[in-house]
């Protein structure tokens, strides 16, 4: 077998060739060991498949060699892409020095090769995406924990509230009282963005309707302070009163609600918060401003993707800027970051002041399709 | 006292033995902790004051670690809610036991959460504290809570204190 001899031969120059072109396509990904060996076990094993001459059914160690590429890829936060580029890296590899080289090599041969990388292939693919099917199970079930978690927690506080009230132990318009209201609100806005994330999801038609923008930092405000209030934090608010913008206001809500939480989340005790819209020409600014400390430039552009938080505060899923970017997408606009280093950072929120309507947008009547529920009677 | 009281009769006598009540009840001491400040101060506060016990509250772990470190005694019991930013329940009954380990066997430490007594988390801190409760979601609920460890009915109007640790088995 002359590929099994060529094989042989030129180890160390094909191995290294590929793993150039692998590096090449990772860029500054981490790599491992077990990740490094993922190939170079590959290849000796299809070495040993072409000694035995074995067309079909390949050996199990090369399968399972496979499986582990995929599952360390996956651990290593490697693409799918990557995995299945690593394998056409080597076949490359092999090529480009059979050719330099002349090597004669029969299709026959180049068969057996194909045949094991497909299979290799299909290997690693198929347990990448077991494995993150089953991350993403998990932390879907974690996310409906932590949800569960914060109502039932509101829900507690409410009730003992509402019963000491009903048996006239206080008042009804006292700090009891104060406690059942806020904990009404924490159980709505936690219904709230559960509602957009399930639309953001399963149906992103846009629900337009015309409201003023302060009307709606208002509605924000009002939970966020309970939050800001326990670090101490000031909420400051710059806006232009006269704003009023067409657009799905439950996405807006949301966008604008993750982000605030974010920056009180992030910002230290006695720290300050900014809230400031204006508009200029056909667009809309709305911008949130941290005393975080500054970002981690290497993490910024990962920053919207779920599941990643930026800082040792681990409470929470690490989901509010994923859909904060997910609700400003699909309300038109934009979300970008200016960072400040050991001082904060300002989310930039860019929508225009009327959405252009799409096929499946739907417009809302007033008081009849709103999303918004009417909490306006205070409790 | 009961000498005095038994020489007495009419307002006097319910007078004290009204403040004789309270002045025992005093002894016992309740710290909660939990980053709900509005809740705990209006509700917990204000119902277990009603029943005469010294209640102490800390929004967050390191106010409760220097409230136990001021106080004179180890308060009876410790309500101390799980899910807190910066330090949490586990976070804080650790640093209890590495930095006051009398007060830790001492009092009562009662993790409090809303998660369910199923979950693991739940299980976790039932496993390194006294105990484990999910939160009341009445009032009977959150005065049981108290009364469960003093070895008393919620309803009972002079609460003895029984210290040492015990499993009650199970939690409501």
């Amino acid at each position: 077998m002359i590929l099994q001899k060529f094989l042989e031969e030129n180890r160390q120059e094909i191995l290294l060739l590929s793993e150039e072109k692998t590096k090449n396509l990772a860029g500054l990904l981490a790599t491992t060991d077990e990740l490094r060996l993922g190939l170079p076990l590959f290849y000796d094993q299809l070495i040993k498949v072409l000694e035995q001459k074995l067309s079909a059914n390949p050996p199990t160690e090369m399968l399972s060699a496979a499986a582990a590429h995929g599952r360390e890829s996956l651990r290593l936060g490697y693409s799918l892409s990557h995995v299945v580029h690593s394998y056409g890296a080597m076949c490359q590899a092999i090529t480009e020095l059979a050719t330099m080289k002349n090597a004669n090599i029969s299709s026959y041969e180049f068969n057996i090769l194909n045949g094991c990388l497909d299979v290799a292939i299909a290997a690693a693919v198929s347990e990448f995406q077991f494995r993150s099917n089953e991350a993403t199970e998990e932390r879907e079930v974690k996310h409906l924990g932590f949800l569960v978690h914060e109502l039932r927690s509101a829900l507690s506080g409410a009730a003992v509230a509402h019963e000491m009230i009903k048996a006239g132990l206080v008042g009804t318009g006292g700090s009891t009282s104060s406690v059942l209201g806020a904990n009404l609100v924490r159980m709505r806005d936690l219904i709230d963005r559960s509602l957009s994330e399930v639309r953001m999801r399963a149906d992103a038609d846009l629900f337009i309707e015309k409201f003023r923008l302060c009307d709606l930092f208002d509605q924000i405000i009002v939970t966020a302070r309970m939050d800001a209030d326990k670090k101490k934090q000031i909420i400051a608010t710059e806006i232009d009163k006269k704003i009023e913008i067409e657009a799905d206001r439950q996405f807006v809500v949301s966008a604008v609600a993750n982000l605030v939480q974010n920056a009180i989340k992030y910002t230290k005790s006695n720290g300050k918060i900014w809230l400031r819209a204006n508009a200029s020409g056909e667009r809309v600014f709305i911008e949130i401003e941290d005393e975080c400390g500054g970002l981690d430039t290497a993490k910024i552009s990962s920053l919207f993707e779920p599941y990643v938080q930026e800082n040792a505060d681990r409470s929470g899923l690490g989901l509010g800027l994923a859909i904060a970017r997910r609700a400003i997408h699909l309300s038109q606009g934009t979300i970008t970051v200016r960072n400040s280093p050991g001082v904060g950072c300002v989310f930039v929120i860019e929508i225009p002041q009327r959405i252009k309507p799409v096929p499946s947008t739907k417009l809302a009547v007033p008081g009849k399709d709103s999303v918004q529920p009417n909490f306006s009677k205070k409790v | 006292m009961k000498r005095i009281l038994s020489r007495l009769s009419g307002p006097a006598r319910r007078v004290l033995t009204l403040a004789a009540s309270r002045n025992f009840k005093e002894q016992t001491t309740i710290l909660i902790i939990d980053d709900d400040e509005s809740l705990v101060k209006n509700v917990y506060q204000v119902l277990l004051e009603r029943k005469g016990y010294r209640v102490l509250t800390a929004k967050s772990g390191f106010l409760g670690l220097e409230i136990i470190g001021r106080e004179l005694r180890s308060p009876d019991i410790i309500l101390v809610d799980c899910s807190m930013p910066d330090m949490d329940g586990e976070e804080f009954l650790l640093e209890l036991k590495d930095k006051h380990p009398k007060i830790f066997s001492e009092s009562k430490v009662i993790g409090l959460t809303a998660y369910d007594s199923r979950s693991s988390a739940f299980l976790r801190i039932k496993q390194l504290a006294f105990d484990c409760r999910e939160k009341p979601f009445d009032i009977d609920g959150i005065l049981q809570v108290v009364s469960d460890y003093l070895g008393v009915s919620s309803n009972e109007a002079y609460p003895q204190i029984t210290r040492g640790r015990r499993s009650l088995g199970g939690s409501s």
